[in-house]
Order: structure tokens, then C-alpha cells, then sequence
């Protein structure tokens, strides 16, 4: 009987397997092809069937994918290799608690079966069911005492702990955690790391700091690592300092240059030292690594001097300005100075930062009209012109904008001579050139000077500059960064979109740094590139939401628990990722806008599966995960420890932002509903309609929230204009860009006005009309200068928002259009609807009312159109002004050719864009004129 | 100087200043993940000060990911079975990367200790990477901290062109008589690497 089923598999497996061959290889055709042949032979083997269900739904049936697996999962297969093939098809197709009912139920067929009881054990683990995982790991347990699958069952109850309130955690979940632990290692049965580490989790969950002591002080510490790190952390938050710094001298004796140790040791030993006994030791300490390149011991006596700040020893013990001298001196050459000095800076008063500055300089020894002789020389003058700019000497009041041009110049030459310095051609390609920080402080004052100035040639210089530093530096990403954002504020996103894409941003990068670029790529014109660029970052979030599954069972089957948490609290990030939401929504309106008949606008909304009655974001969980840190700026220090790249001001325009495009969405799906623009029926008013309600919600947005956004950025003085610390942000400000111009071209409110017409008379009125007009979202601005450097920025931002906001409302129009016509032309239909909604039907007068605005608003928009298209074919024949005065430089004409040529091709990809999108529009207006 | 730390899966959204660097390649995901849960002990992150202080900064993190292959982790979890291959089991450095900010100041070779000391105690017989024949500063440091080269793997790295690698070896305690570290004569095909 064995033999024979064995047999049977492998009969049954050799047959299989070209169908899995053609699966792994994507032919999802053949594999279709190869299922059919099994499948005449032998019509019921089930894992042949799944397979042709995985292959159909791959080729994009779903409901005939969905047909077949119904019928097998009635069958209650048990078999391995079918249920496996079940769960690739059910998360491939969205639904896991599939995965989990086949498992139970063959489970139910199969109690004894430990390769089921697994399966099933990870399909929980997969909807993140904390009970249920812990039921079917001690079931596993029953089945075999294995330690794994008990200490998966304890896992599962500290889940439940993590996500139940504190009381019921640490009064009954987590003490029945430990008790379970503690029975093992009584009975002398811990095996593995992992389940020691579990154990100190459930100790620290509940607090036990005492408990974890006498663990690692106990027999089972030899199974743990880092054990002498563990403990004398513990000592120290338990408050035995003596002890607790003991521990931490021993460390760092074993291991000097270890920072996390000295900052420890010195919590703890000023509890019950002198700061001079601390300082002696830290004196030895360095004193033992001279000559070494280790900076801790030095570092460490600045971070004594903040400890004890306030007190008077402190004056006398140490002069910081000498001591920075002297680790400027001994450090200098490395990059990490700056950050490690910039650190301790506000120990000293604005006078001794000059004080120390100057004799900085002095020891550096390059005049002011001098230049560096060597790298080691020029690299200690570069990190004393950082932290020149962290200690204000760029800024008001030390220099005024006189003084930031000179600066400036002064940067741009040391470039070039410092460049000399190390050639390219003596550097590895992946190597940056050392001078390239002069370039990015000179582009950081070249970008101050345009905003005080609005003179956009600063601009253009600096983009020159640093395309010129990438020819020979072409693995400095710092260069492209800062590309990025000069190319954003003059409006040239395909060069912004160029610089991104040297960047190799790719995975993870896609959500961390997707900010840099992609939310301006539509508003600014480039439409289809937005396209592609948000698909793959929408692609990217959803693959990784299937897989962020596997990675869980990965964790358990390795027994990583201290990873477990963290693994779900990733997974919860990336779902609820801003730019994940944001480019949802960007992506479907970007596709909607796109459509040229009404035809084409209900199925893309249909495939689309708006839901427009339910908001389906999650706003209370929404995940920032911007990386603003990857920005070099050296910010001078500020001393209310403001957040200079305001990242939480940000955070709430994306906020605003994606609550107006998502209403606006939702606005334009509700056109779309049979009877969303009518009341919901005449007897029950009590709840307005649905297209009602969401133009209200919007219109509130528009009128109280996003002003009040948009308040916290405007200059206190001046109202609309953006105050100089927003105006200076190294960080693109792609938000906030883009709601002000939502609200400054009235986008928003168009879309009220029209949607609140459309909700009171069924059809656009004169009132509306009148208000459509007067609407700056349907005007564009006027054209740029063509003789001099300028900004494109807020030509296109505005010409998008128009060509936008006329597809916005053609699509609404037409979508309401499309929902009467039915109603008044067929007249079966008619009696038929009649029957049934009598009331909101329209009288025959007002018919032809209907008619005649859909003609009206259908004449309006197309002029509107028409503009439009008139004022993109103004930039057509653009020469681009650079403003950068012809050079003998062969490198600085090379660059400016660059800037000029990615800059013209921009506008014109830009305009050209657009037109077309404005084309489509057009063809949908008159449609409704028809 | 530095913080060593385990990393954590926060540092996938911090680590750009070092993986934007066109030496380090960015994974996908599982890539990460899947070592993060087969050895988070390997998988360790220097911070600088500034990142652990000011908790926002430039330039904080250098990362290291050390990982041991696939096929060598398959060995460890049968070990039980399969002693007789027992002199092949060995730490492998999958990517070591110090960001372009903290680069000359002894930080690789740190982190390289501690993936010493980690194999020493998981008794592996030797540590082995594989690195770009042409990355001549990151061979001479490897043959600083004791590596040789223990053989030459023909066009490893895919690119244009493909470039060859050197496997470089140290022996642990464990060998001691160093049979792990006994040069071959002649470059090996990378479908003949294990």
C-alpha cells in the first residue's frame, strides 16, 4: 500500500512537472496547455487542476481562476503538493484566510499530520491570527515535544500581549508566557539562543529587570552572546552605579573606540564621581590610544562637559575651545569631524564659536587668498567651511547677501583649483573628488541668493556647477541630489528626473526616497512619466505586501523572535506608507484624466473598484517614511532645536493633499453612480447625497484646513508669501508646492461648485457656469520671460493644474451627462425608472434645460481648452537663458550645454504632454455638446 | 569610532547615505529579510554619534551586512547529519560597506573582527568574502587583517565586462592545521563554487 501511493507520486509528479517548469519560467500559456493534457487523462487530479487555476489567473482570469478553485477546496484535498500550489494561487489572488480554511479543514481529515499542522501554523502567521497560531503550535507540540514548536505557541501568546492593553498584557498574558518558559528551563530542556532571548523579552516586557539579571548571571548565559554589554546596561538601569560603571570601564577597556559604552559609562559614574575622576580616566584612556585613529575617549570628554554643564567645576575642568581646537587638529582630514564637532557646538558661545573658528583657520593654514596646496590640506579646509556655515558665518546677521555672493565666488574658485588637486583620471571612477564639497556649499548659497533675490540665474548657475562636478565625479550622489531639487525649483522635472535616475534608486528606496522627484513629475508636466514612475512604486508596495507574509514564517521557522515584532511593524510601515497613498491616488487620477469619451471614463473607473461611499484610507495610520537626512546641508545649528527640514509642517501638506485628491477622486466616482447626484429618496432626507456630502467634505478642506496648512508657512509679515525658512529648505517641497497650488488656482472649489450644482439640479446651472469663469484653475499664467533666466515653475505648475482641472470636470460632466441620457431618451427605460423613482425624474421642460447646459458648459470647457493649448504652443520654439556667460572653460561650456539641451527638452516634453492630455479632454467635452 | 548594533528593519528606510553609494547594491526586500531572520546576530549596523544624539543628522549610519551563503546556513541546519563535510563550514561575508563620509578610519576592519569572533563562536573552520580584482584598496585591507588570496572565481561579477573575483580566506581556531587556507593553483568557474 506504501509503495504503491509512493509509486503514485511519483508517477503523478513527473506529470506535473512540466506545467511547474512553465509556471517558474512565466509562460503561463504553455503551462495552461500542459495542465489541459494532464487533465483529459486523469480529470480529477486536483494539484493539475490548482495549476491550471494559477495559470489562468496569471493570464489575467481570475473568475475562471476562482471557478476551479472553489470546486477543488469543496473536494477537502490533503495532498502536499495541491495545497502547496493552493497557497500560491489564493495569496497571488489576495484572499490568505483561504490558505488557513484548506489547511483546517484537511487538518480536520489529517490530525496527526505534522507537515499540515505546519502549513497551517504559517497560514496564521500570514493573517497575523495570534490565538489560532497558538492553538495549532501546542497541537504540534502534542504531536511532537519539539522546543520549536513550543516556544512558537509562547511567541504567539507575547504577540497577543503586544497587542493587548497593558493591564490584561502584563496581568495574565505575559506572566502565563513566562510560566510556560520557566517549565522548560526547570526541567533543564532550553536548547537554542533564540529561546533564551524570548525569555529575557518576556522578562523586559513585564519590567523584570532584577529577573534578567540573575539570568545572565546564571548557568544559561553561556548559551547568550553580548553578555558583559547586556548586564551592565542592566546595572545601570537599575541604578547601581558603582557597579554599573565598573561594568562599563571593563568594556571599554576591551574595546576603546566603542561609543555607545563611553556615553553609558558616563551616566553612570557621575552618579557617584567627580566629573575629575571621570575626566581622569577618560584622559588615560585617550592618553593609551595615541597615535591611533580612535575617537571616542577624545569625544567623550565633550559629552563629560554637556553632562555637567551647568555646573562651575565644568569652567574649570575643561576649556572647550581648546579642546575642539585640539580634535580639529588630530581629525581634521576625516569628514567625521564635522558631525562629531557639530554635536558639541552649543557649548560654546556665539563669540568662542568665532574664537574657535579662527584659530581653526589658523591651523589650517590657507589665507584668504590662498589656496590648498595638498588633498590632507584642502580637506581640513573644507570641513572648517562647513562648520563655518553650521556656525552661521553664511546666514544673517554674521554676512548679508553682499557678503553671501562674495562667499560664493570665493567657493566656486576654490573648486576649481582644488579639483587640480586630484585629477580624474588619478581617482577610481567610483571615487568622489575630494573639492565636490566646495561645489555643494557654493550650490547651497547659490540657492539662499535666489530666494532673496528671485533672480533665477543663481539658479542656473549653480546647476551648471554641479553638472560640471558630476563629468568628474560621477559617483557623488550628494551632486545629484541637489540636482534634483535646483531643476524642481526652475520647473525642469525632466532634468530633476534624469538626476533621480542616476541615483539607481531602487526597492525600498522607491517609498524612502521617492519624495525627491516623483510627486512633481505630473504637476509639472511629464505625465507620462509620472505614469511609470508611480506604477513601479505601486507595484513595489503591493509585491512587498505579499512577500512582508513570508518574511513572518521566515522569522518563526528560524526562530528569530526578537525579530517578529519588528518584522510586523515593517509590514505595517510599508502598507501604510504616505507615498504608498499618495501614489494611489496620483496614479488614478492621472489615468482618468487621460480618457476622451465616456466610454473609456466608466471603464477605467470600473477597473479602477472606486468605492466612493467609504474612504479607504487609513489616516490615523498613516507612515512618513521619508529619508530627509539624506540631504547634506550643514543647517546652521539652531538653538530651540527647531527641525530645519520640517519634516512634520510637511508631513501635514501631504496630509491635506491626499485628502483633497482622494475626495476629488472619490467626487468623480461618485458621478459616475447611478443615483449618487440624486437625493437618496424623497421621503428619507436625513441623509444628504452621497456626492453632497463628499463636495462639503472638500469644500471644508478647501476653505478652513488647507489654509490653515498653508498659514504656518507664510511670512508673518507678508501674507502668501512663503516665510525664508521654508523658502530655504534643502528638502524638496513637493507638498507643500503643490498645495498651494491647489488652493491658490481654486482647483478645489471649482470642483465644489460643480459638484454642488450637480447634486441640487442634475446639470451644470447658470450659476455655476458663471462661477467656472471666474475660476483661475481654467487660466493659465503668463508666459515666462524668453530673454532672461528664469523659473518655468509656476507656468507649468499652473498649466497642468488647468489642463487637470478641465479634465476633472469633463469627466464629471460627461459622467452625469451619460447617467441622464438613458433616463430621457428611451422611453421604455423611462416608464420603466419611472415606476421605480418617479420623483426624481425630470419633467419634460426641464429637459431640454438639461440639454441646453450640457451644450453650454460642453462650449465653455472646449474654449477653455483651446486656450490652453494656445499658451503651451507659446514655449514651443523656447531658447532656454542660462545667463551663464560664455567661457574659454571647455568644461563649463560643456556643462551649460547640458543644462541648456536637458532643460529645453523638458519644456518641450512638458508642453507637448500636456497639449496631447488636453487633446483627449477636448474630445470628451464634445462629447457632451453632442 | 562607532555604535556596533544589530539592524534593525527601521534602518532599510535610513540606510541611503550608505547605499547610494554605486559600490553597494540595494536588494529587494527578501533579500534582506531573509538573513535578518535566519541571523539577525549577523547583520550589524555602525552608527556615529551624531545619529544616536541628535536622533536626525547627516550621514549616520555605516552598514555591514554580514551573512553567511545559503548553501553553507543548509549544512548548519543538518549538521547533525552531516559531519563528515564539518571542515567546510565557514562564515561568509556577503557585503561590507562603510559610507564615503566614515571611510579610513579602521571601521571595516572592525566590523570584520566581529564577524570573526561571531563564526569563532558558531566554530566555524574560516572566514571567507569574494571581492572585484580591481578593488585594490578593499584587497590590500582584507590582506592587512590576515585574508589570502585563497583562489580566483572568472567572471563573477556580471557587467560590462564581466570582472573576475578573488576568494579571499582566513582560517579560525578550529583548522589549526590551516587546510583551509592552502592557496589553488588554478581560477575556478563560478558554476564550481559552492
Amino acid at each position: 500500500m506504501a509503495s504503491k501511493t509512493h509509486v503514485d507520486s511519483t508517477v503523478n509528479e513527473r506529470r506535473l512537472r512540466p506545467i511547474y517548469d512553465w509556471l517558474d519560467n512565466g509562460n503561463n500559456k504553455k503551462a495552461l496547455q500542459e495542465a489541459d493534457k494532464v487533465l483529459r487523462k486523469q480529470p480529477g487530479n486536483q494539484c493539475a487542476r490548482v495549476l491550471k487555476a494559477l495559470a489562468l489567473l496569471r493570464l489575467g482570469k481570475e473568475d475562471e481562476c476562482q471557478l476551479i478553485m472553489d470546486k477543488v477546496r469543496a473536494e477537502v484535498p490533503c495532498e502536499d503538493s495541491t495545497l502547496q500550489a493552493m497557497s500560491i494561487c489564493y495569496r497571488e489572488i489576495h484572499q490568505p484566510d483561504k490558505i488557513s480554511e484548506v489547511y483546517e479543514a484537511a487538518a480536520k481529515i489529517d490530525p496527526t499530520n505534522e507537515e499540515l499542522l505546519t502549513h497551517l501554523f504559517m497560514s496564521y502567521v500570514r493573517l497575523g491570527d495570534f490565538k489560532k497560531q497558538q492553538q495549532t503550535a501546542l497541537a504540534l507540540y502534542k504531536l511532537k515535544l519539539k522546543n520549536p514548536y513550543y516556544f512558537w505557541a509562547v511567541m504567539s501568546i507575547v504577540m497577543q500581549a503586544l497587542k493587548a492593553d497593558e493591564k490584561l498584557a502584563k496581568g495574565i498574558i505575559l506572566p502565563l508566557a513566562e510560566r510556560m518558559v520557566l517549565k522548560l528551563v526547570n526541567e533543564g530542556k532550553m536548547e537554542a539562543e533564540q529561546e533564551l532571548q524570548l525569555y529575557l523579552m518576556i522578562l523586559e516586557l513585564q519590567g523584570k529587570d532584577e529577573e534578567i539579571l540573575n539570568v545572565l548571571s546564571g548557568p544559561l548565559a553561556s548559551r547568550l552572546s553580548a553578555v558583559p554589554q547586556r548586564k551592565a546596561s542592566l546595572l545601570l538601569q537599575l541604578q547601581r552605579y558603582p557597579e554599573a560603571s565598573a561594568a562599563f570601564k571593563e568594556l571599554i577597556n576591551q574595546d576603546i573606540d566603542n561609543w555607545a559604552y563611553y556615553q553609558d559609562y558616563l551616566k553612570a559614574s557621575l552618579k557617584h564621581q567627580t566629573p575629575k575622576e571621570c575626566l581622569d580616566f577618560l584622559n588615560e584612556t585617550a592618553a593609551s590610544t595615541q597615535g591611533t585613529k580612535a575617537r571616542a575617549p577624545h569625544l567623550a570628554r565633550f559629552e563629560l562637559l554637556v553632562q555637567i554643564q551647568d555646573s562651575e567645576e565644568a569652567q574649570k575642568l575643561l576649556d572647550p575651545v581648546q579642546l575642539m581646537r585640539q580634535y580639529f587638529a588630530m581629525f581634521g582630514e576625516k569628514s567625521c569631524v564635522v558631525g562629531d564637532l557639530k554635536l558639541y557646538l552649543n557649548l560654546l558661545t556665539s563669540p568662542s564659536k568665532l574664537n574657535l573658528l579662527q584659530q581653526i583657520n589658523e591651523d589650517v593654514g590657507v589665507k584668504s587668498d590662498e589656496y590648498p596646496k595638498t588633498i590632507e590640506q584642502m580637506q581640513r579646509h573644507i570641513h572648517m567651511k562647513q562648520l563655518q556655515r553650521i556656525c552661521g558665518l553664511h546666514h544673517c546677521p554674521i554676512a548679508d547677501r553682499k557678503e553671501r555672493e562674495k562667499l560664493a565666488e570665493r567657493l566656486l574658485d576654490l573648486y576649481d583649483e582644488g579639483s587640480t588637486l586630484s585629477p580624474f583620471e588619478d581617482r577610481l571612477p567610483t571615487d568622489f573628488c575630494p573639492a565636490d564639497p566646495y561645489a555643494l556649499l557654493a550650490s547651497h548659497l547659490l540657492h539662499q541668493l535666489y530666494f532673496e533675490s528671485n533672480d533665477a540665474s543663481y539658479l542656473y548657475r549653480a546647476m551648471e556647477l554641479l553638472e560640471r562636478c558630476l563629468l568628474s565625479s560621477p559617483a557623488n550622489f550628494h551632486l545629484k541630489i541637489l540636482l534634483v531639487r535646483i531643476y524642481l525649483e526652475v520647473g525642469l522635472i525632466g532634468g530633476a528626473d534624469h538626476a533621480f535616475t542616476l541615483l539607481d534608486a531602487k526597492h525600498i528606496q522607491l517609498d524612502s526616497l521617492g519624495y525627491l522627484h516623483t510627486p512633481l513629475l505630473a504637476p509639472l508636466g511629464h505625465l507620462s512619466r509620472a505614469s511609470a514612475t508611480l506604477d513601479h512604486a505601486a507595484k513595489f508596495f503591493v509585491a512587498n505586501y505579499k512577500d512582508s507574509a513570508d518574511h513572518l514564517t521566515f522569522a518563526y521557522k528560524y526562530g528569530s523572535f526578537v525579530k517578529i515584532q519588528e518584522f510586523v511593524e515593517l509590514r505595517e510601515r510599508l502598507e501604510n506608507s504616505f507615498h504608498f497613498a499618495m501614489t494611489t491616488v496620483d496614479k488614478m487620477l492621472l489615468e482618468l484624466s487621460w480618457c476622451d469619451s465616456p466610454g473609456m471614463l466608466f471603464n477605467t473607473l470600473s477597473t479602477m473598484r472606486i468605492q466612493p461611499h467609504e474612504d479607504s484610507i487609513r489616516w490615523d495610520l498613516l507612515r512618513d517614511n521619508r529619508d530627509l537626512e539624506v540631504i547634506v546641508g550643514w543647517e546652521p545649528l539652531s538653538e530651540k532645536n527647531e527641525d530645519l527640514r520640517m519634516k512634520e509642517e510637511t508631513r501635514e501638506c501631504m496630509l491635506r493633499l491626499l485628502a483633497a485628491r482622494s475626495l476629488i477622486l472619490r467626487i468623480i466616482a461618485a458621478c459616475a453612480e447611478f443615483d449618487a447626484s440624486a437625493p437618496t429618496s424623497q421621503s428619507d432626507s436625513t441623509s444628504p447625497p452621497l456626492l453632497a456630502r463628499l463636495s462639503a467634505q472638500l469644500k471644508q478642506l478647501a476653505t478652513e484646513e488647507i489654509p490653515a496648512t498653508l498659514r504656518k508657512f507664510e511670512d508673518p509679515e507678508k501674507s502668501g508669501v512663503i516665510n525664508y525658512k521654508a523658502s530655504s529648505v534643502l528638502v524638496p517641497m513637493d507638498a507643500l508646492a503643490r498645495l498651494r497650488e491647489a488652493y491658490e488656482s481654486e482647483q478645489l472649489i471649482t470642483v465644489v461648485q460643480l459638484a454642488d450644482s450637480l447634486t441640487q439640479c442634475s446639470y451644470p446651472d447658470v450659476k455655476c457656469l458663471e462661477a467656472l469663469r471666474s475660476s483661475a484653475s481654467l487660466q493659465t499664467l503668463h508666459l515666462p520671460e524668453f530673454d532672461s533666466p528664469v523659473s518655468y515653475k509656476p507656468f507649468l505648475l499652473r498649466a497642468t493644474t488647468c489642463g487637470e482641472t478641465l479634465a476633472f470636470l469633463a469627466a464629471m460632466c460627461s459622467a452625469c451627462a451619460t447617467q441622464m441620457q438613458p433616463r430621457m431618451s428611451n422611453k421604455k427605460n423611462r416608464k420603466k425608472l419611472a415606476g421605480k423613482e418617479n420623483s426624481s425624474l425630470p419633467s419634460l421642460s426641464s429637459i431640454s434645460d438639461h440639454l441646453q447646459s450640457w451644450t453650454d458648459v460642453g462650449t465653455f470647457l472646449a474654449e477653455k481648452a483651446k486656450n490652453l493649448e494656445t499658451a503651451l504652443s507659446g514655449l514651443e520654439n523656447l531658447r532656454l537663458q542660462t545667463g551663464i556667460k560664455s567661457d574659454a572653460d571647455t568644461k563649463k561650456v560643456t556643462a551649460t550645454a547640458i543644462v541648456s539641451d536637458r532643460g529645453e527638452a523638458s519644456i518641450v516634453q512638458s508642453c507637448l504632454v500636456l497639449t496631447s492630455r488636453e487633446q483627449l479632454t477636448l474630445k470628451l467635452i464634445n462629447s457632451l455638446r453632442s | 569610532m562607532s555604535i556596533l548594533r544589530p539592524f534593525t528593519c527601521n534602518d532599510l528606510f535610513r540606510f541611503n547615505n550608505v547605499n547610494l553609494d554605486p559600490l553597494t547594491e540595494t536588494y529587494g526586500l527578501s533579500f534582506y529579510m531573509q538573513y535578518l531572520a535566519h541571523w539577525p546576530e549577523y547583520f550589524q549596523v555602525a552608527e556615529s554619534p551624531n545619529g544616536e544624539i541628535m536622533g536626525y543628522s547627516t550621514s549616520v549610519i555605516i552598514i555591514i551586512i554580514i551573512i553567511i551563503r545559503k548553501s553553507i546556513l543548509y549544512m548548519f541546519l543538518v549538521m547533525g547529519k552531516a559531519e563528515g563535510h564539518g571542515e567546510n563550514w565557514h562564515g561568509h561575508v556577503t557585503a561590507l560597506t562603510v559610507s564615503n563620509d566614515y571611510r579610513r578610519l579602521g571601521l571595516a576592519a572592525t566590523l570584520m573582527r566581529y564577524l570573526e569572533e561571531v563564526s569563532e563562536k558558531k566554530q566555524a573552520y574560516f572566514v571567507d568574502l569574494f571581492v572585484r580584482v580591481s578593488n585594490k584598496v578593499a584587497i590590500k585591507m582584507y590582506q592587512q587583517l590576515g585574508y589570502i588570496v585563497y583562489r580566483t572565481v572568472l567572471e563573477y561579477y556580471s557587467g560590462d565586462p564581466d570582472e573576475d573575483a578573488y576568494d579571499m580566506r582566513k582560517a579560525l581556531s578550529r583548522d589549526v592545521k590551516k587546510k583551509s587556507v592552502i592557496p589553488l593553483t588554478h581560477p575556478v568557474r563560478p558554476e564550481e563554487v559552492d
